[in-house]
């Protein structure tokens, strides 16, 4: 019967299944099998004995986007044949999307999966000694860009063993900073649960250049807003909106039910059909547009005006301010020097620093790590934690130790002079007398439906999406802490019907606030409240829902070597901060990859290690990530699929679909309940049973966690050491290994249980005892935690082990929870309305309340720009030639729509002005305009499901065509359905291309000419390179719309390579692109 | 966007299979009318055509299906309700009365016998005609077809395709050439009648019937209808047996083309929410 | 037991796992499907759809509407087939006896629904091959593994099949193997799409009928049927 043949007879079947159990299982059928003459009928009885041929379900996790939605594979006949969704689980409640049921296209039934590894040439013939490492780079340098010369390589160790020697080589010559692992959005499928390994491996080899380049790409800038106000940012924060006591919703720079997640679109969908209503900001008539009830199509970049107006209006109608919420979790009280020549102007005023004995009150005060307000009852300065009231408006004098009295103002009254000022300014620029007005102008919207907008958040108490992908604009930052603020003032942060903090996370996401540097015990403006971030874990963790999930082997830091200096980012900051560009806040700047591979500034990178992700073409202005991969001395890429990156590399290897793989646990992100899940391979039910001895791998695939095993086994064997000169033995379960570099299932359980083995739960018998990957399995891969407020003393064997030293500690103990959905509303009590923050647990800020005035911005523009925070001019509407940008101010204020500047090797001064920076506005009658993309929808996660076949079919072809405004078209000639011709307009662009002597791109693609965009803007489906021809699904389905053989098809092309200053993000929305007339239909 | 979408089920081959249909149904009629009169030659032709012609269809219409090989369903479990089940019926008895019929007429038999079978298969004759009408209009789901005009039009369409075959058998009987200009006349007055009922009635019928009124096809149609019915019709004066073989041409041409241009012009109004 | 099939668009985020759903059930030969926005299993050849019916004036609007098989009470699929290959469960299921059929077509002609469409001959072959779902296969027979490609994944004597006319079933095959609910239903992730039981005094869906908030689409056609829609 023909390949294609639609139904299967069962004994061929069988015996299919049957070489699949065979060939990969029992050895001794394996002994036999050589001596069998008749191996069909060994494999007969093998399929029948081994129950083989059984149907069940095995409990998993979907490993199509980043919700980690909990689903259930269906195995007939011994082969996964159907996925389904599991929901026992906050993420999957009521059902999967059409990615989590298309999963099996994505990674069995994938046409172009990767089956072998491939290695250059040249890289083989240095290992074999025939050619020196120099001719090989030449020679690599010359491949890179086409898929030549590509060996399949069958024996993995060669592979470790090529990486391994250079970065030997590295070692040696003490560059071990050279070696970079880069990583970030398309890597859902396979790297969202492999950082802990990662981390480790670079923190023993000794590179501090993990580099997450979807941070600046896609979330850093918006995260910074929330973190320095109090908020948690992370996008894994996303469905902590109270949905079930909302009255409205707002989406700003975020379109939930069309890029969204499954874990918030159903909660969205059910509290809308309940009645709460959404309002929407997008310059696009997004889904969440075509949900909401008020849908307002500001111009890009302007939406921080239209929530300023929201901010004033509350100011100026106090009925809706709620000013016991602000006295006790925000900072609105607090005492901000104004005075300008006092080392604490623009500071708020900690206790220690008040000279107390001027007010008769006792100097204890000054031993307190607190901050001053003034109290109304006493009529005196006040610690914030021993005033009985406080004022919240005002401007005070306070005598100081150093016996100077400042005046001050509270944090409030700041924010309304400010506010209202630059709004004034807004005003006076467009030439109306009413804020919400000149507002309108700016934001381009009708101003009937402002003003509705604005009273119905404010009369609401909207509640707002934290948001998702947002570097469109340098003041981004300030937008999003505007938006905190807002909700602050009507009390809406940590509140029923309002936003939560996904505090179990806040472990897992230190890093943010490490970033904000809150390290230094006890110091007011460099700590919370004396915590540093990993004290304050450790103080409150177990209260705040975190789970302990802790590697068996310690790692160099934690035997107590230093942090290693030098990151990449800090010194690339640095470096712009002396050429007169400052960066505050930076991380993940893959932006530095540019001046450091191209100009060895501030230090060359040499090896670049990539794990499940796309970073030529998910990075701005490709023809500048070409030159950088070009000239790398080494690029190794892991995927499912040879992705355009691959082109770039010199090797490339298969991993492991998500459906055949036990992954690590996973702190479960996205979900609005603290977890931990674990995934599940189809095959695990007789791996159990023992009709398996380890795991079923149909091609010559390895896992990433292998790939770092096997590379330190060799340095082991090369006598390379970890930074702290142990063996990489010591830092990674390098003896886990089997003698082909696999990580054998039953190792990899017992491994996966040592990493749970800080967490104890209270079981069905009442026991208090360490889960397993039993447990688990019994919970569907997916437990809650909740802390029962008992905490156990343990001691931690491995550790204690390794370090030489009993390792004891008190661990929290959970009751676990299987997830129903029926008591999703109590969850949210139990969890979230219940959650300490705010109640005797401090935000994670300096002050330890929501910060009106952002102390930690306040604090950089003193440290780092060494400016005066205060001499902000909330006037200065356009930003320029201030003496402070009032894109750095610790109150947010509107500054234009803040186009970036951007300093790189070609040294163009750091100038405010636009013009000089190579931006400019778009102009539609000449056919410039805005490009605007958009993800999604939903169908899609970024590029990593773009050779799916099934989601391909069921993507709606209106969205691959690039919408234009029918005036704007009639403007240009353009009808609906013709081909044009899209290429960049911003001289930025074009000025980057030429320094790398790169091809100016253009693109021919089709239009839709509709009313659901601006009129100076073209919208486009984000992210369909296709560089990469090897993905034949992708191909097929874009070339209808985008025509590979004329150009470009991507809108990453025409997207200038940029930073912003406050945040060090991308800023993707200032692109201009040119439109022409292509083509009839 | 609409959601009017034209039949595309039904296409050319089944305008040719009915229009076979008719020119078979009718023939057979007009053969056992010519018995009464005692013209065999004229009646064995028509016997003849009535077999070949709605065998030639049955054959198009088995090709048409995705199982060809299963058609004997329709008769094994036999449907009642199903105007395709009961007109499938009609074909076959059509065809087994009408080869009975040839057959008697080529052993020379006379009399009661050939007279009876020539009735039945009339009878058989007008109601499969009328059945390609009836087989359009019954269900709902397309409203320029749920009209009585439709297997009103199918019994005109088996009458012009039978007169039209005898006018050239014999052109120089002016009761037939007349008798088809009648009915060319009829034709074209009943489709431009329910063309215009269609035009104020549902959304989607008017939709079709603008479809139709834009189609080559039915100027062509509409067009030889009249033209031939008058040449027709002027036999009755100039005795022209050019005039009639024209008109018989243009008739069989119309029938096809009127025919096509209702499958053709059938829409559905599919459920959209607004 | 009285199924009661009931769709809420306000719901429904067009994420379109239910075509997914669907198709991999029911081994829909989908990549010979289209993908317009606005359609019907006739004109796109699926047993299912969500539509994104867009407006721009006065204002831009968007619906989503899940669409599928209405299974009417008085179904004229089912009166005009020809070999009563085309029948009615006890439950009001319209489903089609595959060894019946002989692809006439003249269900699809009276179906005011637009909810049949033919699948040709060779349609597997072809719909395989021109997704290169073939070389998929290869590889994983050639690794000793079956594939479950356009194979319904469980015992489903309803499956889309060749030579015949195909159509939602309401995955009737599963109320044979015990839990009843459609494949489109289950993962539905905001349950736009709900199945019920007017049996059931508790049944949400059949509350929805019961009070009248969900309405057939067309009752002026009076064909009734199993599926209803909530209207806000």
């Amino acid at each position: 019967m023909s390949l294609l043949s639609k139904r299967i007879p069962r004994r061929k079947f069988i015996i299919f299944t049957g070489v699949a159990a065979a060939s990969l299982s029992a050895p001794m059928l394996l002994r036999e099998f050589r001596k069998e003459s008749e191996p069909s009928k060994l494999l007969e009885r093998f399929v029948t004995e081994s129950g083989l041929r059984e149907s069940y379900s095995i409990p998993s996790i979907c490993g199509m986007c980043m919700a980690q939605c909990a689903i259930y594979i269906d195995v007939v006949n011994g082969v996964p044949a159907r996925i389904r969704p599991n929901n026992n689980a906050p993420t999957s409640s009521m059902g999967i999307c059409s990615r989590g049921v298309a999963g099996l296209y994505n990674t069995l039934y994938n046409p172009d999966r990767l089956l072998k590894p491939l290695v250059r040439k040249p890289l083989l013939d240095w290992l074999e000694g025939r050619i020196g490492w120099a001719e090989a780079v030449a020679r690599l340098k010359e491949l890179r860009g086409t898929d030549k010369e590509f060996v399949e390589v069958d024996d993995w160790w060669k592979i470790a063993d090529i990486i391994a020697r250079k970065l030997k080589e590295l070692a040696d010559n003490d560059e071990r900073h050279a070696l970079v692992f880069l990583y970030g959005a398309w890597g859902p499928i396979a790297s969202l649960r492999l950082p802990v390994p990662l981390a480790r491996f670079l923190d023993a080899y000794g590179s501090p250049n993990e580099i997450q380049f979807d941070m600046p790409a896609c979330v850093s800038n918006r995260i910074l807003g929330h973190t320095l106000t109090g908020v948690h940012g992370h996008q894994a924060a996303n469905p902590m909106v109270d949905w079930w006591n909302a009255k409205t919703i707002v989406q700003v720079r975020r379109n939930n039910p069309g890029a969204g997640v499954v874990v918030t679109a159903w909660r969205l969908g059910v509290a809308r059909s309940e009645g709460v209503k959404l309002i929407v900001l997008d310059p696009a008539f997004s889904e969440a547009a075509s949900m909401a009830d008020i849908w307002l199509p500001v111009k890009p970049g302007t939406d921080l005006a239209v929530i300023l107006a929201a901010i004033r209006y509350v100011l100026e109608n106090p009925i809706y301010l709620d000013s016991e919420y602000l006295k006790r979790f925000t900072n609105a009280p607090h005492l901000i020097v104004v005075s300008k020549e006092h080392k604490l102007s623009g500071l708020p005023i900690p206790a220690r620093e008040v000279d107390w004995a001027h007010y008769e009150l006792s100097p204890q005060y000054g031993e307190k790590l607190s901050f001053t307000v003034f109290d109304p009852s006493t009529g005196k300065p006040m610690p914030d934690d021993v005033a009985k009231d406080f004022s919240l408006w005002g401007s005070y004098k306070v005598m100081l130790k150093d016996k100077v009295e400042v005046e001050a103002k509270t944090a409030l009254e700041l924010l309304r002079e400010w506010v209202t000022a630059n709004l004034d300014a807004l005003a006076k620029k467009h030439g109306v007398a009413d804020y919400m007005e000149a507002v309108a102008k700016e934001a381009d919207v009708p101003v009937e439906d402002l003003r509705k907008a604005i009273r119905m958040m404010v009369e609401d108490r909207a509640v707002f999406e934290i948001g998702w992908h947002d570097p469109r604009f340098s003041n981004s930052p300030q937008l999003w802490r505007a938006i905190d603020i807002l909700m602050a003032l009507y009390g809406r942060i940590q509140k029923p019907g309002g936003l939560f903090m996904a505090s179990h996370l806040f472990a897992a996401q230190a890093g943010l606030y490490t970033r904000l540097k809150l390290t230094k015990a006890d110091d007011p403006f460099y700590s919370i409240r004396g915590d540093t971030i990993s004290s304050y874990n450790a103080k409150f963790g177990a209260r705040l829902g975190i789970i302990p999930l802790v590697p068996p082997l310690p790692g160099p830091a934690e035997r107590g070597a230093p942090p290693i200096p030098k990151s990449l980012t800090s010194e690339w900051a640095s470096m712009m901060s002396k050429e007169g560009y400052p960066v505050l806040f930076p991380t993940h700047q893959v932006q530095a990859l540019y001046d450091s591979v191209m100009f060895g500034k501030p230090y060359k990178v040499k090896v670049l290690m990539m794990f499940a992700t796309n970073p030529l073409v998910q990075n701005p202005n490709v023809e500048v990530w070409k030159a950088i991969f070009k000239n790398l001395e080494l690029v190794f890429i892991h995927d499912i699929v040879f992705n355009d990156t691959a082109l770039y590399a010199d090797i490339v290897t298969p991993d492991m679909t998500y459906v055949e793989r036990l992954d690590l646990p996973l702190p479960g992100i996205y979900s609005p309940f603290p977890v931990v899940s674990i995934r599940f391979p189809w095959y695990w039910k007789p791996y159990k049973e023992g009709k398996i001895e380890r795991e079923i791998r149909p091609f010559n695939t390895r896992t990433g966690f292998e790939i770092l095993l096997m590379v330190a086994k060799k340095l082991d064997e090369l006598g390379v050491r970890a930074r702290d000169g142990t063996k990489f033995a010591a830092n990674l379960p390098v003896g886990m290994l089997d003698e082909e570099g696999k990580f054998p299932l039953p190792r990899l359980e017992r491994f996966i249980n040592m990493v749970l083995r800080r967490i104890r739960i209270v079981d069905a018998k009442g026991e208090i005892r360490q889960p397993t990957l039993d447990d688990f399995y019994q919970y569907g891969g997916y437990m809650m935690l909740r802390f029962t407020g008992r905490t156990v003393e343990i001691v931690d064997e491995p550790w204690s082990k390794a370090l030489g030293r009993e390792v004891k500690l008190r661990v929290p103990v959970f009751e676990p929870i299987r997830y129903n959905v029926k008591d999703e509303k109590k969850y949210w009590t139990m969890f979230n309305h219940q959650n300490p923050l705010g109640f005797g647990t401090p935000f994670p800020t300096p002050t330890g309340r929501i910060e009106i005035y952002s102390v930690v911005l306040a604090r950089e523009v003193k440290d780092v720009l060494k400016k005066n925070p205060i001499a902000v001019n909330p006037s200065n509407i356009e930003g320029l030639d201030a003496e402070v940008d009032p894109l750095f101010s610790p109150i947010p204020l509107y500054a234009g729509r803040a186009l970036p500047d951007y300093v790189w090797a070609s040294k163009i001064p750091a100038t405010a002005s636009s013009a000089i920076d190579g931006l400019k506005m778009p102009d539609p009658s000449k056919g410039e305009l805005l490009l605007v993309y958009r993800h999604g929808p939903f169908t899609h996660t970024h590029m990593a499901t773009q050779n799916n076949v099934l989601l391909n079919k069921v993507t709606v072809d209106s969205l691959f065509t690039a919408w234009i405004h029918p005036e704007t078209a009639a403007q240009l000639g353009i009808k609906d359905g013709d081909w044009v011709i899209v290429e960049p307009a911003t001289p930025k662009v074009l000025k980057q291309i030429e320094a790398v002597n790169g091809v100016v791109p253009k693109m021919k693609t089709r239009v839709r000419v509709t009313k659901m965009v601006r009129k100076d803007v073209l919208y486009m489906l984000h992210g369909w390179p296709t560089e990469s021809k090897r993905l034949r699904g992708r191909l097929e389905r874009i070339k209808a719309f985008r025509d590979p053989s004329f150009g470009v098809t991507d809108d990453n092309y025409f997207i200038p390579l940029l930073t912003t200053q406050l945040g060090g993000a991308y800023a993707m929305g200032v692109a201009v692109v040119k439109v022409s007339k292509g083509g009839e239909p | 966007m609409s959601n009017f979408v034209l039949n595309d089920v039904w296409g050319v081959e089944i305008a040719v299979e009915m229009t076979f249909l008719a020119i078979g149904s009718f023939s057979i009629v007009l053969a056992f009318l010519s018995t009464l009169e005692g013209r065999r030659r004229d009646a064995l032709m028509g016997g003849i055509l009535g077999v070949v012609f709605p065998l030639a269809a049955l054959v198009i219409l088995n090709l048409h299906l995705l199982k060809p090989e299963a058609a004997y369903l329709v008769f094994t479990s036999f449907q009642p309700y199903s105007w395709m089940a009961i007109g499938a019926v009609g074909i076959v008895v059509l065809l087994a009365t009408s080869a009975v019929f040839t057959v008697l007429l080529m052993l020379n038999k006379s009399g009661v016998p050939v007279k009876a079978v020539g009735l039945i298969a009339s009878l058989a004759g007008i109601f499969v005609a009328t059945y390609t009408g009836l087989v359009l209009s019954y269900e709902r789901g397309i409203p320029f077809w749920h009209s009585a005009a439709i297997p009103l039009l199918g019994l005109m369409m088996g009458a012009i395709g039978g007169l039209s075959i005898y006018s050239i058998i014999r052109p120089g009987d002016v009761r037939i050439t007349s008798s088809l200009g009648v009915a060319m006349l009829l034709q074209a007055a009943v489709f431009l009648i329910h063309l215009h009922l269609s035009s104020i009635g549902p959304a989607v019928a008017k939709y079709s019937a603008a479809v139709a009124l834009a189609s080559p096809v039915f100027t062509i149609g509409i067009l030889s209808s009249v033209i031939g019915g008058l040449m027709a019709m002027s036999t009755l004066r100039l005795r022209s047996r050019y005039a009639a073989f024209t008109a018989a041409v243009l008739g069989l041409l119309a029938i096809a083309t009127l025919r096509y241009t209702l499958l053709a012009a059938g829409a559905w109004e599919f459920p959209l929410l607004q | 037991m009285r199924p009661v099939f009931v769709v809420d668009p306000s719901k429904c985020i067009g994420c379109m796992a239910c075509v997914v759903a669907c198709a991999i059930e029911n081994a829909v030969p989908f990549t010979l499907s289209k993908s317009d926005p606005v359609g019907w299993p006739k004109t796109l050849w699926t047993r299912t759809w969500v539509m994104w019916i867009e407006k721009e004036d006065p204002a831009p609007s968007r619906t989503l509407m899940p669409y599928l098989c209405f299974h009417c009470q008085d179904a004229p699929c089912e009166r005009v087939c020809p070999t009563g290959a085309t029948f009615r469960t006890p439950e009001g299921v319209v489903l089609v006896d595959h060894s019946k059929c002989i692809g006439c077509g003249y269900c699809i002609v009276a179906c005011p629904y637009g909810a049949r469409y033919k699948v040709k001959e060779g349609a597997f072959e072809k719909a395989v091959r021109d997704a290169m779902l073939d070389d998929a296969s290869k590889k994983l027979r050639e690794a000793g593994l079956e594939d479950f490609i356009m194979k319904p994944p469980s015992e489903n004597k309803w499956a889309a099949e060749e030579r015949v006319v195909d159509k939602c079933t309401l995955c009737y095959h599963r109320k044979e193997t015990g839990a009843w609910i459609p494949a489109c239903v289950e993962v539905c992730p905001t349950k736009a799409r709900m199945f019920g039981d007017l049996d059931d005094p508790n049944d949400p869906a059949a509350e929805l009928v019961r009070t009248g908030k969900a309405r057939h689409l067309r009752p002026d056609l009076g064909t009734g049927g199993l599926v209803y829609y909530v209207m806000r």
